[in-house]
């Protein structure tokens, strides 16, 4: 059981710091914000460049944000559930060693003949 | 070094293969960009989950034709796996779903399909919890065969009955080779997980029984 907590701990830590690494690298490219600035001044002609510029980096990092908000939600839910289980099985094997226990002792008290 | 350890060092190994390879190395996708990210766990824990559902149902065919008790927690085991996969499963697409569509859920056939064989594994489990005696665990059996009849609903739904979300033609092999190959390590992952929880939960139970048994013959002496 040890060993099961070990490699779920262990793996848990490299899925969060990879997941932390892959938000580092990942920028909005410049074409991406020509494109949606083009876009939004399409629907709003009176905005200037800049202006336009300025917004669409804004909603496409909100929108990066978003996407790795879920992404690292559905990892957390997996992981989460994985140690709920692995926590339900530690406490069904420690339940039987407790019973194990108790039914040692039961033996170690009970007369010589009246065992077996 | 056990058997359990090795196969948890093994799931440790294939995890962080797996995880580097499609955090560090994969391209993001054109479209969903990295919210893609979570289809490469999600579909590998699908794959499982069905495999998870016939192991269920060839070990309590088994155990049905045989008697053999260790087939009966092999059963129990997988059912368990199949059960924790499935809510896996639903839960992260809720989250790439948000993400992608704008939607936590509808009721297109896949998912609705998907939600049934999650309810009808949860009441196996709570059947199987109180299945004492040998004719209980019979019955559990069957209900484990008859629950793997989920396995083709959910897996043909979108091709019988349409769907939103999930692609209704193409395969994994239409999909881009670095896609294949991410999806082709998170399966042996997802795959090392499940063989090592099956096996810790089939001890666990196995144990149970052997407990059970001593405690009765402790009371008949």
């Amino acid at each position: 059981m040890r060993a099961a907590w070990i490699a779920f701990a262990v793996s848990f830590a490299v899925c969060t710091t990879l997941a932390f690494m892959t938000a580092a690298p990942v920028g909005v490219s410049a074409e991406d914000v020509r494109a949606e600035a083009e876009a939004t001044q399409t629907i709003n002609p009176d905005l200037p460049a800049d202006a336009a510029i300025q917004k669409a980096a804004d909603y496409l990092e909100k929108k990066q944000r978003s996407r790795l908000t879920y992404l690292f939600s559905a990892y957390l839910v997996l992981w989460g559930l994985l140690g709920l289980y692995l926590y339900t099985l530690a406490r069904k094997q420690a339940r039987i060693e407790a019973e194990l226990k108790r039914l040692s002792a039961l033996w170690e008290d009970a007369p010589e003949d009246s065992v077996g | 070094m056990t058997k359990m350890q090795a196969g948890a060092i093994v799931s440790t190994l294939a995890v962080f293969a797996a995880l580097t390879v499609v955090f560090m190395f994969l391209p993001l996708e054109a479209e969903m960009l990295e919210s893609q990210k979570i289809f490469y766990f999600h579909v590998s824990f699908a794959f499982t989950m069905f495999l998870a559902c016939i192991v269920t149902a060839v070990a309590g065919g088994y155990y049905l034709a045989r008697g053999c008790e260790l087939a009966d927690a092999v059963a129990g085991a997988s059912a368990e796996a199949a059960f924790l996969f499935a809510s896996i499963v639903l839960l992260t697409g809720m989250f790439w779903a948000r993400s992608s569509w704008n939607v936590w859920w509808n009721w297109e056939p896949r998912l609705t399909s998907m939600l049934a064989l999650w309810a009808i594994y949860a009441g196996y489990l709570l059947f199987r919890a109180n299945a004492r005696g040998e004719a209980r665990r019979r019955l559990a059996s069957v209900y484990g065969i008859a629950a793997c009849v989920m396995v083709p609903i959910v897996y043909y739904s979108i091709k019988l009955w349409g769907g939103l979300m999930h692609p209704r033609e193409g395969t994994i092999f239409d999909m881009e080779v670095s896609m294949q190959v991410g999806l082709l390590i998170s399966f042996a992952a997802v795959l090392c997980v499940y063989a090592a929880l099956m096996a810790l939960r089939a001890r666990i139970e196995t144990a149970e029984r052997r407990l059970e048994s001593l405690w009765q013959n402790e009371g008949r002496g």
